[in-house]
């Protein structure tokens, strides 16, 4: 079944949807979980369904991206030279791809983010996809609280699994079925929808072209139930990465199956004599001489003797010194802090 | 194509002394030190000084080795021209273990060794943890003008009976060299680190193969062979980390020198880094209830209870309220809740199930206990290979 897919990592809507940790990077490459970059989330789903041809296609700060994956391969570059950056959407990056999705022998295409971390074997949605005999097949998440995901797209549904409204008015804490930004559909069907994208001068291949014709095609709606991790802001992310301090959730995200990503070579973490370590997630090549309470430490983060680091995540290499004192923080990867200071937000 | 030097690693050790933990892996793939295998030192080593051209003899069960190098990328030792190869000894030459002696390895790769037509042939092993830039050696054996340069360590002299002995003059010639002598007169110890000029070491692999008396062993045959015959043996000494840890008490005490607050041996030093195979695991998580103090932990790890003066390797999981202390653990052990481990080592893949007790406490290395791998331990000092039976639909360890 996976054979019969294409998957393409669709980069475009999420340039700077995280806020501080996206100034000088595509959320793809921003690191989550103490290890990983959000891309290979999605990228490990593909490989777990089976699926071996995989495009991604990117608009801006993607260095970091290819640095991650050691290859330029997959990637679809967009071609900017009239227009700006803000002008194109993935609609015309796709239409300057068409020969790479005409050369490849896959039937059907599966489109995603990176952003909204789930665990999906994509099979599964491509069977039900072919078994309702859908045009369009939208991934949506069951019983979401509409306040803590915002900015959200709701979907209503018919009971043959039809779609037909989608709208953005929930903002309340009641719990809705949200459309993600994942969905299957046909290769040529694609194709042909991407060709009118572009003589109709659209940008937005779900916003412009999918959503306004619900009525158009036959789109049906796939739930998933289990834990999604919807990184859509800054505060989201932290709130996720807390989250991970919970055995069930690691369960969950990265013990039941691989996630693959670019290891590095990393000696184990040392904890020297005083250290204090509780409910924190640490990657290898640390080096621990203080307190590290409810954290998530990257690789190769050192603790100096008597500073104490609380509800933060440290990115690689970071090196807090004597004394310090970090809560309630995010360290971009590199920080050195020193003696004395203190932030907290 | 040729190269100046060729290295020679002997991977073949049985570890006879390591009990256990070479039943079925060659003493070079033992674990060591959180993530490492014994051989990673030896091989980063050669990476890091420059020696790209490596031969790997491998004999004694050498499949976890094969699969944990591969083609030697992970060190940065794979090339086009060169690089690294493996050198399993041919069965069919002879009749059971093929490499009848050390020297005799490097004998039946004569052919190896000369498609690079090198000047220098570096031998060493894959048995010792130790950092040592080779280049340096090298040099040094061109400046002496030697026929064979041997890396030596001052070692206490009581423990000197375990290696080969050296006697230099103040040039640092060897004068004499006594292979575990039961009364040693010198305390400089070979390393097994042997640089030669290609010639002189071809020349007497060639002459000692034909004496039938001969174990064909560098120590006892080969070297008291290039001395008898009047060559000029030089002398590097070192004087950094060295340990064979052959031994289970010695491999236990070097895991535990690792986690002094200064080690002698630094892992986190960025300018000689110790490579190994890259595994794709998460970050390891410490709960709420755990207390670690002085201790090394690797990559999908859990940590329940308490972890003192202890390594433990990727994905060992610690139960609540156990207590893990001056035990080096590794991989895949899940320790349940209640135990007791002290001074231990436990093989990879034993299941020690909750309220077990192993080891005792000790400061004493005699006294380590030794866990094989893919053991099932239940309750007080009382183990064994389990079977499994299947009972319905359960599957019940039974004795």
């Amino acid at each position: 079944m996976g054979t019969r897919l294409l998957g393409v990592i669709n980069l475009v809507n999420e340039q700077d949807l995280i806020q501080e940790l996206t100034e000088e990077r595509c959320a793809a490459s921003v690191p989550f979980a103490g290890k990983y970059h959000l891309i290979d989330f999605v990228f490990s789903n593909m490989i777990n369904s089976g699926i071996k041809n995989i495009g991604i296609l990117v608009l801006d700060k993607y260095q970091p991206l290819i640095e991650h994956l050691g290859q330029e391969e997959l990637i679809l570059f967009p071609r900017i030279e009239e227009k700006g950056l803000e002008k194109i959407g993935d609609i015309e990056i796709l239409a300057n791809h068409l020969d790479y999705f005409n050369k490849s022998k896959q039937e059907y295409v599966v489109i995603s983010g990176s952003t909204q971390i789930i665990n999906l074997d994509y099979r599964n949605m491509l069977e039900f996809h072919i078994q309702e005999e859908a045009d369009i097949t939208l991934l949506y998440k069951t019983g979401v609280v509409a306040k803590e995901n915002l900015p959200a797209r709701f979907i209503e549904m018919s009971e043959d699994n039809r779609i037909y409204g989608i709208s953005d008015v929930f903002t309340d804490i009641q719990r809705h079925d949200m459309l993600l930004d994942t969905f299957i559909i046909k290769k040529e069907l694609l194709m042909e929808i991407i060709k009118i994208g572009m003589h109709d001068g659209k940008k937005d291949l779900l916003g412009d072209l999918i959503i306004p014709q619900l009525g158009h095609y036959k789109i049906i709606g796939y739930p998933i139930h289990t834990y999604l991790a919807n990184l859509n802001s800054l505060s989201n992310y932290y709130r996720h990465s807390m989250n991970l301090l919970n055995l069930k959730n690691q369960e969950f995200f990265f013990r039941d199956h691989e996630i693959y990503t670019k290891n590095h070579n990393e000696p184990p973490t040392k904890y020297l004599a005083r250290a204090e370590v509780k409910n924190s997630l640490l990657s290898n090549g640390c080096l621990i001489d203080g307190r590290v309470e409810n954290s998530i430490l990257f690789r190769g983060v050192k603790v100096g003797r008597g500073a104490v680091i609380k509800n933060s995540i440290l990115m690689q290499n970071c090196e807090i010194g004597q004394g310090a004192v970090i809560e309630n923080a995010i360290l971009d990867k590199e920080v050195m802090w020193i003696l004395g200071k203190e932030i907290a937000r | 194509m040729k190269k100046e030097c060729v290295t020679m690693l002997l991977a073949g050790g049985e570890g006879k002394r390591l009990g256990p933990l070479t039943k079925r892996v060659a003493k070079p793939a033992v674990h060591f030190g959180g993530k490492y295998r014994i051989i990673d030192f030896s091989l980063s080593n050669c990476s890091n000084s420059g020696m790209h051209t490596i031969g790997i003899l491998t004999q004694y069960q050498p499949v976890a080795l094969h699969n944990h190098i591969g083609t030697g990328g992970n060190w940065g030792l794979e090339r086009k021209n060169g690089g690294l190869t493996m050198l399993q000894s041919n069965i069919e030459q002879h009749m059971k273990n093929s490499y009848s002696g050390t020297a005799n390895a490097i004998y039946q790769n004569i052919n190896y060794i000369d498609q690079f037509d090198p000047d220098f042939v570096l031998v060493i092993s894959g048995d010792h943890v130790y950092k040592m830039d080779y280049s340096v050696m090298l040099n040094y054996h061109k400046g002496k003008g030697a026929d064979l340069t041997i890396g030596v360590k001052a070692v206490p002299l009581q423990e000197a009976s375990r290696f080969g002995t050296v006697i230099t003059n103040e040039d640092n010639i060897v004068l004499e060299f006594e292979e575990k002598p039961k009364q040693p007169k010198s305390n400089k110890v070979s390393m097994g680190i042997y640089i030669f000029n290609w010639r002189t070491l071809k020349k007497y692999l060639l002459m000692d193969e034909q004496n039938t008396l001969s174990s064909h062993d560098f120590g006892k045959d080969v070297i008291p062979l290039i001395l008898k015959e009047k060559n000029i043996i030089a002398a590097y000494s070192f004087d950094g980390y060295w340990k064979d840890v052959g031994t289970v008490e010695s491999l236990w005490e070097s895991n535990m020198d690792l986690l002094t607050d200064d080690p002698t041996l630094d892992i986190f030093d960025p300018s000689w880094e110790i490579y190994s195979s890259k595994k794709n695991l998460p970050p390891h998580y410490i709960s709420s209830l755990a207390v670690i103090k002085k201790s090394i932990i690797n990559d999908g790890c859990c940590i329940q209870g308490q972890v003192i003066n202890s390594v433990l390797f990727n994905e060992v999981s610690v139960g609540k309220n156990s207590l893990v202390q001056d035990s080096v653990i590794m991989p895949n052990v899940k320790i349940g809740d209640n135990c007791i481990i002290k001074g231990a080592i436990i093989g990879n893949e034993t299941i020690v199930l909750e309220g077990s007790r192993i080891g005792k406490n000790t400061s004493k290395l005699q006294e380590v206990t030794v866990i094989d791998e893919k053991d099932l331990i239940i309750n007080e000092r009382l183990y064994k290979k389990p079977k499994l039976y299947a009972y319905g639909n359960k599957v019940i360890y039974g004795y």
